[in-house]
């Protein structure tokens, strides 16, 4: 009897230790920790990417159309397309509190400044860039007739912010306090790519689909520097972390490219998959994996050029994310609701998180790149 | 948000840049796992010349920075100090190494007082521009300094990685942390090599 009233204390304080544990449980490790939001389940599911599982749902009022995350502010940025706001959760309480936040205009695209305490959102329809500082909840920018297809990027120091408009072929920047410039770089739906920018901030790399070259523009003149040329219809230009080279995936072929930072010319082209999504370079800025619409992913090793490894993924893929260790790569697959992991050192495919819904989108994870600025 | 205006350096400069930091990473070893030598030659805080043997039968955790920086190097600096007090007399095992690319402004004495604030068995290295591109090239690690414009134009310039370098008891390559890499995660890690 006596046993079994320990055995029950010793139960219930296990089960209280659990319930302690969950209650307890915060998400503001970001080393550690992606996200990922599905519309359709009115969720932001939370990934361990140490533990490779799904650690946590939280659970929205509203559907999300993307979310994004700040390790500075420790709060995680969802948008509501369809309901013109965001709600901001707090990652650090062991609450996951959730901040409505109301905007005057629908947030298409929600890009963290690399600051990590401002974001630009665009409404697409309306044309309007803002920049808001969420501990002030102040709109620090706002600005009209901005259009694009693609992604933002931001300056290092978050102060400016760079887009291409495809429709006028223009390379466009604007700062925080609104002085705006344009260049013509291409034809009129040249099929101009997002902008990446080299590590040390001072020259955009863009790429022209339809001539198949990468524009390299000096970003403290906005200056274009020279065009490289590419394979058939390349797409945005993915950044090493090391600066080294600039990986381009040719849309129009199953090639990749990669630029010598250097001497700005194309050091060699690659067979690598089916018309090349995106390119996620890791293992100390090593191995590259190369992901195809189909879910070709090819591991490529990034001084010579070679292929080390090949597999294929159970449906299309969204754009991967690498571990701040450069060890792990995550790629989500909607179509068949789940996240793969692969071993970027070993170039072999691990375990997947499986059961997510069908219209996940890509993950976030505030820290990522290893470089200090 | 600290924000300041790009300072209107000319594409020359930009291109300097590019080529302070290509002058790095000419050569970088083909294969994955080789990625990391872990040699250097470089001077100590104490301004004692010191090599990677220096440290022989000690575990290493190395990260390149700079005193200067705000936010990612005091930051892994104070994880690793944080691993150093948790392992108590087993931290005897274990030698932290920061090695600054600053060489300019990261005096030895500078280097001296800033290491102590962390742990007191923290090593800063500093050392000329070749010992420094050496150093940073065997460990795969991009860097670069860009001397301010004109004063007006706000500080110098600054990148570099911010991985920290787990090496053993012979300097060689073990693992390496990312950026925000928690101290229980790193210390762990260690534990797997005592």
């Amino acid at each position: 009897m006596t046993i079994k009233t320990i055995g029950g204390l010793a139960a219930s304080l296990i089960l209280f230790v659990s319930m302690m544990s969950e209650a307890f449980a915060n998400f503001d490790d970001g080393a550690r920790y992606a996200f990922i939001a599905s519309a359709s389940s009115k969720s932001i599911f939370v990934i361990d990417l140490q533990e490779k599982s799904l650690a946590h749902t939280i659970s929205l009022s509203k559907a999300p159309s993307s979310v994004t995350v700040s390790d500075r502010l420790q709060a995680l940025v969802i948008g509501h397309e369809a309901d013109r706001s965001l709600t901001l959760v707090d990652l650090s309480t062991s609450e996951l509190r959730q901040i409505g936040y109301p905007l005057d205009l629908s947030p298409s695209t929600v890009e963290m400044s690399p600051v990590g305490e401002t974001v630009a959102i665009f409404d697409k329809e309306a044309g309007v860039l803002e920049v808001h500082a969420f501990r002030r909840r102040e709109v620090l920018l706002s600005v009209n007739n901005v259009r694009t297809e693609s992604e933002f990027t931001f300056s290092t120091d978050g102060a400016t912010i760079f887009w291409v408009d495809d429709s006028n072929g223009s390379f466009n920047a604007i700062d925080l306090w609104a002085n705006r410039k344009s260049i013509k770089l291409a034809q009129p739906n040249a099929g101009l790519s997002a902008i990446s920018r080299s590590i040390d901030g001072t020259v955009a790399f863009v790429s022209e689909a339809s001539t198949g070259v990468v524009h390299m523009i000096d970003l403290s003149t906005f200056v274009p520097l020279r065009k490289v040329p590419v394979g058939a219809r390349p797409g945005r230009p993915w950044g090493t972390a090391d600066g080294r080279y600039m990986l381009v995936p040719n849309n129009g072929g199953r090639t990749l490219t990669a630029i010598s930072t250097l001497s700005g010319e194309s050091i060699y082209t690659v067979a690598a998959v089916d018309h090349p999504l995106f390119i996620n370079p890791g293992w100390l800025d090593s191995i590259a994996a190369a992901v195809g619409e189909s879910g070709q992913v090819a591991f490529i090793d990034i001084d010579d050029g070679s292929v080390t490894a090949r597999y294929e993924l159970d449906g299309a893929p969204l754009d991967g994310i690498v571990t701040s260790d450069s060890r792990t790569l995550a790629i989500p697959v909607p179509e068949s609701g789940s996240l793969v992991f692969f071993d970027m050192r070993h170039q072999t495919r691990m375990s997947s998180i499986v059961g997510l819904p069908h219209d996940i989108g890509p993950a976030a994870l505030a820290i990522s790149n290893n470089l200090c600025h | 948000m600290h924000a300041r205006k790009n300072s209107p350096i000319s594409a020359i400069a930009a291109m300097r840049a590019q080529l302070i930091l290509c002058a790095l990473i000419l050569c970088s070893p083909a294969h994955a796992d080789d990625v990391v030598a872990g040699d250097f030659e470089l001077l100590d805080h104490r301004r004692q010349s010191v090599t990677e043997r220096s440290f022989d039968g000690k575990l290493r955790l190395v990260f390149f920075g700079f005193t200067r920086c705000p936010d990612v190097c005091p930051t892994t600096l104070f994880e690793v100090a944080l691993v150093m007090r948790s392992l108590g007399d087993d931290a005897s095992q274990v030698q932290p190494i920061f090695i600054s690319i600053d060489r300019e402004f990261d005096t030895p004495e500078l280097l001296a007082t800033y290491v102590a604030a962390f742990h007191p068995s923290m090593v800063g290295l500093t050392g000329s521009k070749r010992q420094l591109d050496a150093a940073a090239k065997s460990f795969n690690v991009t860097y670069g300094v860009e001397p301010a414009s004109d004063s007006a134009s706000g500080p110098d310039s600054v990148f570099h990685s911010s991985y920290l370098f787990l090496m053993d008891r012979q300097g060689g390559f073990l693992d390496v942390f990312g950026y925000g890499a928690k101290a229980e995660v790193i210390e762990a890690r260690l534990r797997e090599y005592f």
